[in-house]
């Protein structure tokens, strides 16, 4: 017979997998550029801040206005997320601390840039579904090359982004 | 004591599995932060590093390594594991291997790929899963050199 402690500890790892899918999810739209999708990761008042504060922004809105004006077209992206510490602490809230790669062409001014964040995260449950509130990052070290400096380097696959559904 | 159920075993098992993810993630943390003091945190008193010659022994001898090796401010480090085979041997002791790939800076001058592999044993204790050991063999390491910088 399962005792409560059973319960408390498989509401704890079904909670912690669905975060660490939620922080996926919002990662796999960020480099598709599924700006509606990715809504569905965020909640409406979510606070975030990057590069250790330089950025601040307050608002669903206000943040994927600044994902539209940075992650332009001709910028390809991708970040994938490493070493999860996921903690719930409460039936509706919980917080996260996670290692994020990024990887960026700018095939327009032909450069490349390579980098690592640490983000703290904090996320909160409503209608049985968990959403990023708030998210702030720094950036571990960041580079950047000229991608003509690589005489041999050349790009060949790019992917076609489009509204909708993910590709 | 009760027998532990099947059910209830293999939850602990999942619990367990999720711990000890989390643990290397603190380790892998604080050594990309240079956080040596919180190094202990993961680590049990009498934890064992080997890492080709070196094998510190003790926390506060593998916490002094890294710091030594990697605590210069010019020196960028970052650490990723992938790939976790973790096996709960017991109640309080198992064992991972972990797919590293790590990334080092050494100012403008120089920096290195480098993959390879950890083997890990851990053990439970009234503080939660520490690490009691980590082996870290290289698969193969790339150096890139910027003779050009002075």
């Amino acid at each position: 017979m399962a005792k409560p402690s059973d319960h408390e500890a498989i509401r704890v790892l079904a909670d912690t997998e669905a975060i660490k899918k939620l922080k996926h999810r919002y990662l796999r739209c960020l480099d598709c550029k599924q700006w509606d999708e990715i809504r569905e990761c965020l909640t409406d008042d979510i606070a975030a801040s990057f590069y250790g504060g330089k950025i601040k922004l307050r608002g669903i809105d206000s943040l994927i206005d600044f994902f539209i004006q940075f992650l332009t077209p001709t910028r390809i992206s991708s970040h994938t997320g490493h070493h999860p510490e996921i903690d719930i602490t409460g039936n509706s809230r919980a917080t996260g601390t996670w290692s994020v790669q990024t990887y960026m062409i700018d095939t327009q001014a032909n450069v490349s840039l390579g980098g690592m964040s640490v983000f703290h995260e904090v996320y909160a449950k409503s209608g049985g579904v968990w959403k990023i509130s708030s998210m702030s990052c720094y950036r571990i070290y960041e580079e950047m090359w000229n991608r003509n400096d690589i005489s041999s380097l050349k790009l060949t696959q790019v992917i076609q982004y489009k509204s909708g559904n993910s590709p | 004591m009760t027998q532990l159920s099947e059910l209830e075993k293999q939850m602990r098992i999942l619990s367990d599995i999720e711990s000890i993810k989390k643990l290397k993630a603190k380790y892998w943390r604080y050594v990309d932060n240079k956080l040596w003091d919180n190094l202990a945190e993961v680590f049990t008193a009498d934890a064992t590093l080997e890492y080709g010659q070196d094998n510190p022994r003790g926390r506060d001898a593998i916490a002094e390594f890294l710091r030594k090796s990697t605590g210069n401010k010019k020196i960028v480090t970052i650490h990723q594991g992938h790939n976790p085979e973790i096996d709960i041997i017991d109640e309080t002791n198992a064992t991972g291997i972990w797919a590293l790939h790590d990334y080092l800076i050494f100012g403008s001058r120089m920096s290195l790929n480098g993959w390879g592999y950890y083997h890990d044993e851990y053990v439970k204790t009234n503080d939660g899963w520490k690490i009691k050991s980590t082996r870290i063999t290289r698969l193969r390491e790339e150096w890139i050199t910027n003779k050009q910088v002075t």
